[in-house]
């Protein structure tokens, strides 16, 4: 048994979750699982917990261009996507290619934009391409976007709205770290510079052909579809839930899956695989009643997934 | 889509014919008309969408019907009215304007029809038409529900076949619980009123009186008389006794009752067994192979000359058990009252008496007088006929000196009066002679073409011998032995098994084959574990089997293949292992193996995984490594028990 | 029928009324059967207002393996949906409009299945658990009190109108030295030869917040279903709202999930 890449890939986890991004190995194989899979990760924590640091030591040890929005309530559509500039001596418009024209793209405070800003960003995700002006550009491939958010009771934000919530295929917070790691982090101070000087350890072909491998190698049997679809159509019918997760949060939830069995080495996807992913992938899709709005929805989600039987029979 | 409307009123139509049909042709010619009227009414409306006959005109014809009939009705004469009634009522509410109320009075009508039919018919076809009514029933009561939920519901031709299968279903699910009701259904023994009993069904049967010359042909009716079931026997014994006629009054022979006691039964003489299933008939004889001497099974009277009278006119079919000796001789030991069976007609023919003059003169005892007779019988070249028969006022001589052809009771009047004129005592026998014998039901049926009259002569120390004249025609063994061959014959044969096997199984099942069944049914139980019973434990084994399998599918089902067991006993032993990790249908085998951190179960959900996961089923070789697995893991569990009993011991 | 079968001892008697009992025996097992194996579930829609008509689909599945459900009708707080044939392992739904009374949190524990299948003698008939929790909003009422802009007493805070960056163009005005790149309207500049700006408006209106016992009006339920109603218009008009309701504060927001926490807000008020 033979996964293509796999080595490289664990070789990357390994070294930034040992080297560089201490106590973090969560959030680490997260982002991994959000690359291979071809989806995009939303880091929702408080400030100063190295969520900028691990979109940073990710592009530079993937090998892949980085591009960084800082988001204010000043924030254009225009300002992420490019904008035409006319161009005087030419007497022609000219294309400026806005910040997302990168392999990684982290886009800061998303909840610090503008609802139309954000929107914006949100289709070009999800398009893979932009248009402006009536012309279409193609984004790179691949195409990967860290968003960070912080939680919202931060004053002055627009939080997502729930309903867009799905075009992110994680949502994970960082947490702090371990003690231990925590107290050797503070002794040795930012490691931002550190960072400046990583060496890719793979190219965006290795990345590709990583990818490819995921989605053709590992097998989805219909057993774990069942389970999957279980899970699924029990978040529909949850008495403190108003909207479950969609079929796009289904088909995001295999793909996770199978990304996670092929980090584990495994050609076809196990129950444990979905339930590794399904918090982070599945959560953050839930909108809750009302009146339940206090939970929090990974707990929710939890409670969903205790009920449902794994078929190992 | 189909309007549940229209299949109603059709499988109306349908149910009422079902209803009607068996009783048709037992009804007058009023019912039969108005049922037929109301059938042509029915399809003239529906066809041309008029509106049925509705209100004050409905109500009216029933009234005047219910009160004609009511007039009709008394305490004999109860099931007739009745019947006709109920066909009138049922035309009516066929052409009658329907609610829901009507089609269920249509059913209930339809079906009380099939049961009065019972009173004049027993035939097997019963079986037939319930089955057919209780279909239609079924279907259309499904179909009612659904018309009295919403009478303008149509259904797709699809949902109305599934409503149509599932209601046909139910009459054949039903079909066990109608053979278990049927059997266990409490039976009298004795009716507890007579007058609803049918009133048999109109055939002539044995008349209690014989009388030569009467008509100028007799017919050859072929319906069934009785069927015995027998061992075969030779035919010259198949003489069936039915009635003796001792006294001669006029041209006819009738019966007197005698009084005294019959002899003792023979002895050092083959008795004969046989079970009797007559058809239902006027007559009260009871009719066993000659000379009967007990009757059983039915209550009945028995007079010494042998001859069996029902006592009641019991309702249905009957059964009796006999016990016969069959070789034409009934030893009495009293002699006879010699005036009284040499008794002669108030006018015998001159040529008659100097016949018999001329028999008696030659002196000799009553046996060779006997033998001096049939020696001028056999010469006297008499033919036997059933047309062109004798019907002077004295028949008898015209028969033996003119036409000297005649059916078997001019022989045996003319032989009983010539012998009693020539002063040996003798008597006539009503009866029937022959039957088929039925190899596939091992019984004879006996026909009403086969009936005959006979002589028995009472002779001084050996009493009444069975003389047969008709043997002495110059035609007889040809009349009277001409059988049916081929394919008729054969489908004829297999017809009358099942109509004996319907009565045999369903007319005359009573209280005590009820009884008999379960003491067969107790027998069988207590005889299931010794091997000489097993054949007759071969239902209740096949039950037992039945049940087993019907247990093994569920099991299956219940608790799974053997892959699910393996993993469920792993599971169960896991939980035993590690007691403080709590296992819920929500844990994974993987989680399980990273949460135990043993190996051993890390290796099973591996296996288990390998082939789950990937859409296969578990080779053999992996199950058995599942199965080894676990069992090692069992095994362990115990040494580590013991390790700690015996390392607790040595301390 | 059975009396004069037991009187005459005669057997066709017999067979017709074992035929009768056995056709019983089996319908009723037919009956018992249609009624077994059932899924019953009902959904309701998110917004349910006191004495209003509600839309609630009752969707019924025919788990059964081998047999079809007959002419069921399933029976839900006073109303009855009938299902004429459901194949097996096929699932249907019809709707029926429901009426609850009454404000707050409540919950739907049951529904009756009955059927008269398979002979309409006997109705059969089953309770299944639901548990379907659902909260009854305050029925909305206008009230004439509100209607322009500038009543203070029934908007609570209001903001004045201002310059953003969310909203649409508003207008389009000469660039100045203190305006953002990003502002310059090229396309018009590049025709006009000189530099245009846009001016963009923040992204809605002022917000509203309702504070709902100071309404006008009479009692507490008046004051409930007209906020109910203000809630509702102001989300028409794309007004972000909050709510005051004694010493609860609920922030102004635009969103469906908020309206229907606002909206949930007024039912559970003085409920719990």
């Amino acid at each position: 048994m033979s996964l293509p890449k796999r080595d490289e890939m664990l070789h990357v986890i390994e070294t930034l979750s040992t080297r560089y991004l201490r106590g973090k190995i969560r959030a680490v194989k997260l982002s991994m699982i959000a690359l291979l899979s071809g989806g995009h990760i939303l880091l929702e924590d408080i400030p100063g917990l190295g969520k900028t640091t691990l979109a940073l030591a990710l592009s530079g040890v993937l090998g892949m261009t980085f591009g960084r929005l800082q988001c204010t309530s000043d924030l254009l559509p225009s300002d992420i996507t490019g904008l035409s500039i006319f161009n005087r001596e030419e007497g022609k418009f000219t294309f400026l290619r806005g910040p997302i024209f990168n392999n990684l793209v982290l886009v800061d405070e998303i909840n610090r934009a503008m609802p139309k800003t954000q929107s914006a960003m949100l289709e070009a995700m999800e398009e893979r391409r932009v248009t402006v002006e009536g012309v279409t550009y193609p984004l790179p491939a691949p195409f990967l976007v860290i968003a960070t958010q912080n939680p919202v009771e931060q004053v002055g934000t627009y939080p997502l709205p729930e309903s867009q919530m799905d075009r992110f295929l994680i949502r994970t917070g960082i947490g702090y770290p371990p003690e231990e790691i925590e107290k050797t982090i503070i002794k040795g101070g930012s490691i931002r510079d550190r960072i400046k000087d990583l060496t890719p350890l793979v190219g965006l072909s290795d990345i590709m052909e990583a990818r490819k491998a995921v989605k053709e190698k590992v097998l989805l049997s219909d057993t774990i579809v069942g389970y999957i679809f279980a899970i699924v159509a029990a978040t529909r019918n949850h008495p403190f839930i108003l909207t479950g997760v969609s079929t796009r949060g289904g088909i995001n939830l295999a793909e996770a899956a199978q990304a996670h069995a092929y980090l584990e080495g495994r050609d076809f996807v196990v129950p444990e695989d979905v339930k590794a992913v399904a918090l982070p992938v599945g959560a953050h899709r839930l909108i809750l009643r009302p009146e339940n709005e206090a939970l929090d929805k990974e707990d929710v989600f939890q409670s969903v997934l205790k009920n449902i039987e794994i078929p190992i029979l | 889509m189909v309007h549940v409307r229209t299949v109603l009123d059709i499988l109306a139509l349908v149910t009422g014919l079902l209803g009607s049909a068996p009783l048709f042709f037992h009804l007058n010619r009023i019912p039969q008309f108005v049922f037929l009227a109301a059938l042509a009414f029915v399809i003239v409306t529906a066809w041309k969408g008029v509106p049925p006959l509705r209100g004050w005109r409905a109500t009216v014809i029933t009234g005047v019907f219910f009160f004609y009939y009511a007039l009709q009705f008394s305490r004999d004469n109860l099931v007739e009215p009745a019947a006709n009634l109920l066909v009138v009522l049922l035309s009516i509410r066929l052409a009658g304007e329907k609610i829901p109320r009507n089609y269920l009075q249509i059913y209930a009508l339809s079906l009380f029809a099939l049961a009065a039919s019972s009173a004049f018919s027993l035939s097997g076809a019963f079986l037939g038409y319930l089955a057919l009514l209780l279909l239609s029933i079924a279907v259309s009561l499904v179909l009612l529900t659904f018309f009295t939920v919403d009478s303008r519901l149509s259904l797709t031709r699809r949902g109305l076949r599934r409503v149509a299968s599932v209601a046909a279903a139910m009459p054949a699910a039903s079909a066990p619980l109608i053979l278990l009701f049927f059997v266990i259904l409490p039976r009298p023994q004795f009716p507890l009123w007579d007058f609803l009993s049918p009133a048999g069904e109109k055939v002539a049967g044995l008349s209690d009186r014989v009388e030569p010359g009467s008509a100028a042909s007799v017919g050859e009716v072929a319906s069934p008389v009785l069927r015995a079931r027998s061992e075969k026997l030779p035919r010259k014994d198949l003489y069936w006794r039915g009635v003796v006629l001792n006294t001669p009054q006029g041209n006819a022979w009738i019966r007197t009752e005698i009084p005294g006691r019959e002899g003792p039964p023979p002895k050092g003489v083959v008795m004969v067994r046989q079970t009797v299933f007559p058809e239902t008939t006027a007559s009260p004889w009871l009719i066993a192979l000659d000379a009967p001497w007990s009757v059983s099974g039915v209550r009945s009277g028995k007079s010494a000359d042998l001859v069996f009278r029902k006592r009641r006119s019991s309702g249905g079919r009957l059964k009796y058990d006999t016990v016969s000796a069959a070789h034409g001789v009934i030893e009495t030991k009293e002699g006879v009252d010699r005036d009284f069976y040499l008794k002669l007609p108030e006018k015998v023919s001159p040529r008659v008496l100097s016949l018999a003059g001329s028999i008696a003169r030659q002196g000799g005892s009553d046996s060779v007088r006997l033998s001096r007779l049939e020696g001028y019988f056999q010469s006297a070249g008499l033919r036997y006929a059933t047309r062109d028969l004798p019907r002077s006022a004295d028949p008898l001589d015209e028969f033996l000196f003119e036409r000297k052809a005649g059916h078997c009771e001019f022989f045996a009047s003319s032989f009983a009066v010539l012998l009693r004129a020539a002063g040996v005592p003798s008597r006539l026998v009503g009866g029937y002679y022959g039957g088929e014998y039925n190899e596939l039901g091992g019984y004879y049926l006996v026909t009403e073409s086969m009936a005959h009259a006979w002589v028995e002569v009472f002779l001084e120390g050996r009493g009444w011998v069975r003389r047969d004249p008709s043997i002495y025609a110059v035609n007889f063994s040809r009349e009277r032995d001409g059988k049916r061959r081929g394919l008729v014959a054969t489908v004829r044969l297999i017809a009358d098994s099942m109509s004996y096997y319907w009565n045999q199984t369903v007319i005359t099942y009573d209280l005590d084959k009820q009884l008999r069944m379960v003491r067969a049914t107790g027998s069988a139980l207590r005889t299931l574990s010794l091997p000489s019973g097993v054949r007759r434990a071969g239902i209740p084994l096949l039950i037992a089997g039945l049940l087993l399998a019907v247990f093994l599918v569920c099991a299956k089902r219940k608790w799974g293949s053997r892959e699910q067991r393996v993993v469920r006993k792993f599971l169960r032993i896991v939980g035993k292992r590690y007691p403080h990790i709590s296992i819920s249908p929500s844990t994974g085998l993987l989680e399980l193996a990273e949460r135990t951190g043993d190996p051993r179960v890390r290796r099973f959900a591996d296996i288990r995984y390998g082939a789950l996961y990937r859409d296969r089923k578990l080779s053999e070789r992996e199950f058995s490594l599942l199965e080894d697995i676990t069992r090692a893991f069992a095994a362990s569990r115990e040494t580590v028990r013991d390790i700690e009993r015996t390392s607790g011991t040595s301390h | 029928m059975g009396f004069a079968a037991v009187n005459t001892g005669n057997n066709l008697l017999f067979l017709i009324v074992s035929s009768l009992l056995g056709f019983m025996a089996v319908s009723g097992c037919l009956g018992w059967m249609n009624l077994r194996n059932l899924g019953v579930t009902v959904s309701l829609p998110d917004e349910i207002y006191d004495g209003k008509d509600t839309f609630v689909t009752v969707r019924l599945e025919n788990r059964k393996r081998f047999l079809s459900v007959f002419l069921l009708r399933v029976h839900i707080s006073g109303k009855d949906v009938r299902f004429p044939l459901v194949e097996k392992g096929c699932v249907e739904s019809d709707a029926v409009t429901l009426v609850f009374r009454g404000r707050g949190s409540k919950l739907l524990e049951k529904a009756t299945v009955s059927s008269p299948f398979p002979i309409n003698f006997f109705v059969r008939r089953r309770s299944v658990s639901l548990s379907v929790p659902f909260t009854v909003f305050p029925s909305p009422r206008e009230c004439p009190a509100v209607g322009g802009t500038g009543k203070k007493d029934a908007r609570g805070d209001a903001f004045s109108r201002r310059k953003g960056f969310g909203g649409d163009v508003a207008a389009i005005r000469d660039y100045t030295a203190s305006d953002p790149l990003k502002l310059i309207h090229w396309r018009l500049s590049a025709r006009q030869g000189e530099l245009k700006v846009k001016e963009i408006t923040a992204p809605s209106e002022d917000p509203l917040i309702i504070d709902v016992l100071s309404l006008p009006g009479g009692g507490l339920e008046e004051n409930l279903s007209c906020a109910a109603y203000l809630v509702n218009r102001s989300f028409r008009a794309n007004r972000a709202v909050g709510l005051k309701v004694g010493s609860r504060l609920v922030r102004p927001d635009l969103s469906r999930t908020h309206r229907l926490r606002l909206l949930t807000e007024l039912a559970v008020y003085g409920t719990r």
